[in-house]
């Protein structure tokens, strides 16, 4: 959040109670080239290590991490708004990508083709990218940094980073640590300030080879074609739309229990968060009875207060639009079950939120809501249920509540998204390549499909 | 699979043969068989034949209390029954399940209402009722007074007598002959019941029969007032009033009996269904104090009135044991807390469904009247159908012009079954509204 009084300062607000949480010198496009022109310059050096050696230092701030985990979890929430033991867990799921990323950058192996002369030979190697911009979002400070960072710096690049204006305070912590771990400061270097100047000055730099974002599916364009005059290499995790579809034959408590863990999650503000659910009509009515119960007991308030299930969302502008989304779904005929209006306060909170009756032309059922809002439709049979999940540009995450193994594998077959979760609410973790499929993005995050976003691949023929 | 499908049609074909069902299309079912066949029922469930799991959102026939499947209720009788099934009430022989319900029963009914008469169900109660109303007149030497009058869309059974004095036309035109000498005063006003005592002549009036809130005829909640004014022309004109709670009893509308929001006692007052929440045949009458010590003293053979089961030994240790668990588990006070819960639901889905008019209820007894649209049949009967197959059985209700859906579930149900119930009856009503919508381009 900036203060337009002083330019040159950004003020980090705590969204639970509007009070600032930090001050940080805004900077902009000098500092942005600064550390770009350092990145490219310590590339050769960093580059040139063994993975063995890359892999202790990485090794080494996994581990200050993991001894600062509390430290960092209450500046998240401070400046996030999430409950403290989802900060918590956030940083130690932010931190699984270090140490997978640690072994993994040991195997980026190669490969040796058979040629087509009996005198040549074939070798094809990975070797890192060059210097890589990230770009991140303020829902998850330190997680979408890690996954991007790690695989990064353990493949060979150097890196800069742009964390979100709202959320800076972890990802500068965050630096400090890998400092103290040994990593160089040209080697990873965060810029926080002005969003449009740095991100410029990095999309015009040739020698950045790479952009890395996440975010909106509006500003991954606007980057798309901004990388466009210099080639770089993209990968981007965009918006979502989530379905999550309740078969007549699943457990409705594991699917409410799911259900609130993937939608109410973060104030339901993760790209993979559940924005459309789909019950079987026959079973609507006792699902959506257990869930509008078990959500109107869930605890709304400050994340450092302990019990807090559901933080506030992160300014003003996101509450708006939770608030016009189910303000139109009732207009529209959803009968509102739980929740519906702002919790009040000093803060951006909002009551998380359940209604039934949704209908596909309701906003909510059309667009990302990035809030604490379930809607709930009925569907009579499978591919209607398919053909409406797929209804959208998205192709982030779905979930989809069974006990039939042949539906199981038809729906999610039929699923045009890139992560499925079957009976499981919360399916991200640092060995899977998470991603979208159509306008939710490009590329993967995680696993061994992670590390190649940040390699390109040489082949070497070599006649004898 | 194959079994069970072979089962379900051999049960179907039988239905349609053999079994001439109670309050029912006769022809439909007669042609198409039962609409379910149940097996089995747990808290506000019920489960059927084919597989399906549905709310009970009337507690069947208002009665179910306490809910389906409470294996203490079954204990209880089997214990009665195996060491005494049945014994006579008639010649004054007596049983202790029967004295020990009667005494519970007088300890919770209000007032001086202290001696109880007991019968299988809620239409003898009210034929008891009457008989005995008129009996009471002979005795006391007024045998011109031999009219009851009731009220517009009550209704208090199907005996001959309980059908004569049910104020829904239907009902008595079912049949071509009924009891003589009942009389109908509109079920909203004392005026009209003064009007109507008048032009009858107070000295020819029996009795006044009243159901605290009306139950089958709509769930109609009395004004404010009502009640204690009807007590008032009662006592003016020496007329004895009845109360009928079949359905309102036992902890319905969130208070023991109905009739206890008014605060006022009656002088005879029917009961039946929640007394053993339909475990076991049950109804009966209590008299008021003074009113049983009269007819003791004035009577001078045998009172010629009794039926069989009156008294059931086996009936009554389940109504005992049925009552300890309305008391045990506090189902009064829930009763009020989940109507109010209920109420909440309904002004939800009036606010968004166009075709609900108003919404009512007076604790787990509810009404959600809808919008008929001009020149068209009532909504009620296809939202039911629609509600059954999204997991709800609720009832309608279209008499005199009713466009109404009623509801009744289990004094045991919790939030999350309300929200259930209301997710949907919104799902039903949403259903029906679309395809309104989709007639209409």
């Amino acid at each position: 959040m900036m203060n337009a009084a002083a330019v040159d300062i950004i003020e980090v607000i705590n969204p639970a109670t509007g009070q600032i949480v930090g001050r940080l010198p805004k900077q902009g496009q000098k500092e942005a080239k600064q550390a770009a022109d350092a990145a490219h310059n310590a590339f050769s050096e960093w580059s040139g290590r063994t993975a063995e050696e890359r892999s202790v230092l990485l090794m080494n701030w996994h581990r200050l991490i993991s001894q600062s985990e509390k430290e960092l979890a209450k500046l998240m929430t401070k400046e996030q708004g999430k409950p403290l033991k989802e900060a918590l867990g956030e940083i130690r799921y932010a931190n699984s990508y270090i140490s997978w990323y640690a072994e993994e950058g040991k195997r980026l192996y190669g490969q040796t083709i058979p040629a087509s002369d009996r005198n040549k030979r074939i070798i094809v190697q990975k070797q890192p990218v060059g210097v890589v911009a990230a770009i991140t979002p303020w829902n998850f400070p330190a997680a979408m940094i890690t996954r991007k960072v790690a695989p990064a710096l353990a493949a060979g690049c150097t890196v800069v980073v742009k964390p979100s204006e709202f959320t800076p305070l972890t990802a500068f912590k965050l630096a400090e640590l890998a400092y103290e771990a040994g990593i160089p400061r040209d080697v990873l270097a965060v810029v926080a300030g002005d969003p449009a100047e740095i991100g410029d000055t990095w999309m015009k730099d040739g020698r950045i080879r790479k952009l890395s974002f996440t975010g909106s599916t509006g500003i991954g364009k606007l980057l798309m074609k901004k990388a466009a005059d210099t080639m770089k290499k993209l990968s981007l995790e965009l918006g979502g739309h989530a379905p999550f579809i309740v078969m007549p034959d699943a457990d409705l408590d594991q699917a409410v229990e799911g259900l609130i863990a993937s939608k109410y999650r973060n104030a339901g503000q993760t790209c993979i968060c559940t924005n459309r659910v789909f019950v079987h009509e026959s079973c609507a009515g006792a699902f959506t009875g257990k869930l509008a119960e078990a959500v109107s007991k869930l605890k709304v308030g400050n994340g450092l207060d302990a019990g807090t299930d559901i933080g506030p969302v992160i300014n003003q502008a996101a509450l708006e639009k939770v608030k016009a989304h189910v303000e139109d779904a009732v207009l529209k005929g959803a009968l509102l079950l739980s929740g519906g209006r702002e919790h009040g306060g000093q803060g951006t909170f909002f009551e998380p939120t359940v209604i039934a009756g949704a209908t596909d032309d309701m906003l909510c059922m059309k667009e990302e809501t990035f809030g604490p809002l379930a809607p709930v439709a009925t569907f009579q049979t499978m591919d209607e249920v398919i053909r409406r999940a797929n209804n959208t540009p998205y192709g982030l995450a779905a979930y989809l509540y069974t006990k039939n193994l042949s539906d199981a594998i038809r729906i999610s077959e039929g699923l045009e998204y890139g992560i499925v979760g079957i009976n499981d609410g919360l399916p991200s973790v640092s060995q899977a390549p998470f991603g979208g499929w159509k306008q939710s993005g490009l590329g993967r995050e995680g696993g061994h499909y992670g590390l190649d976003e940040y390699v390109e691949v040489k082949y070497i023929s070599m006649h004898l | 699979m194959i079994q069970e499908k072979a089962k379900l049609q051999e049960l179907l074909e039988l239905d349609k043969k053999h079994f001439f069902h109670p309050t029912s299309a006769v022809k439909s079912q007669q042609e198409s068989g039962p609409a379910f066949i149940f097996t089995e029922g747990k808290g506000v469930y019920l489960h059927d034949e084919s597989g399906r799991k549905v709310i009970d959102g009337m507690s069947s026939l208002w009665n179910v209390n306490v809910g389906h499947g409470r294996r203490e209720l079954g204990e209880a009788a089997l214990e009665q029954m195996s060491k005494l099934a049945f014994s006579s009430s008639f010649a004054s022989f007596s049983n202790e399940p029967a004295i020990r319900l009667a005494a519970k029963i007088a300890e919770l009914a209000p007032g001086d209402l202290n001696a109880v008469f007991f019968t299988s169900g809620g239409s003898e109660a009210n034929d008891t009722a009457y008989k005995l109303a008129r009996h009471y007149w002979l005795l006391k030497g007024q045998p011109d007074r031999q009219k009851i009058i009731s009220r517009t869309k009550a209704y208090h059974g199907v005996n001959i007598g309980a059908t004569s004095a049910t104020g829904l036309k239907p009902f008595r035109d079912f049949t071509n002959s009924l009891a003589p000498d009942f009389h109908y005063a509109d079920h909203m006003s004392t005026e009209e019941l003064r009007r109507v005592i008048e032009e009858e002549g107070p000295e020819t009036v029996a009795a006044f029969v009243a159901e605290p809130v009306q139950g089958a005829g709509g769930v109609h909640i009395a004004p404010d007032g009502y009640f204690k004014e009807v007590r008032r022309i009662c006592d003016e004109y020496g007329i004895l009033f009845i109360t009928d709670e079949v359905i309102t009893g036992f902890g319905r509308t969130g208070t023991f009996f109905g009739i206890e929001h008014d605060e006022v006692v009656p002088d005879m007052m029917c009961f039946a269904k929640g007394v053993t929440s339909g475990y076991a045949p049950l109804g009966g009458v209590v008299f008021s104090e003074s009113l049983y010590k009269e007819l003791g003293d004035l009577s001078t053979g045998t009172l010629l009135h009794g039926y069989t089961y009156s008294g059931h030994p086996m009936a009554c240790a389940v109504a005992l044991k049925n009552i300890e668990i309305i008391e045990q588990e506090g189902l009064v006070a829930n009763a009020e807390r989940m109507g109010a819960e209920l109420l909440k639901g309904f002004e939800a889905i009036k606010a968004e469904r166009s075709i609900v008019r108003s919404v009512r209820a007076r604790g787990l007894m509810g009404a959600v009247e809808l919008a008929t649209p001009a020149g068209s049949e009532p909504l009620a009967p296809t939202v039911v159908a629609e509600a059954a197959k999204h997991g709800l059985i609720c009832r309608s209700v279209t008499f005199d012009g009713q466009d109404t859906l009623v509801f009744a579930p289990p004094l045991i149900i919790n939030e999350t079954e309300i929200k259930e119930l209301i997710v949907s009856l919104n799902t039903a009503l949403q259903e029906v509204e679309k395809a309104m919508g989709s007639e209409g381009e």
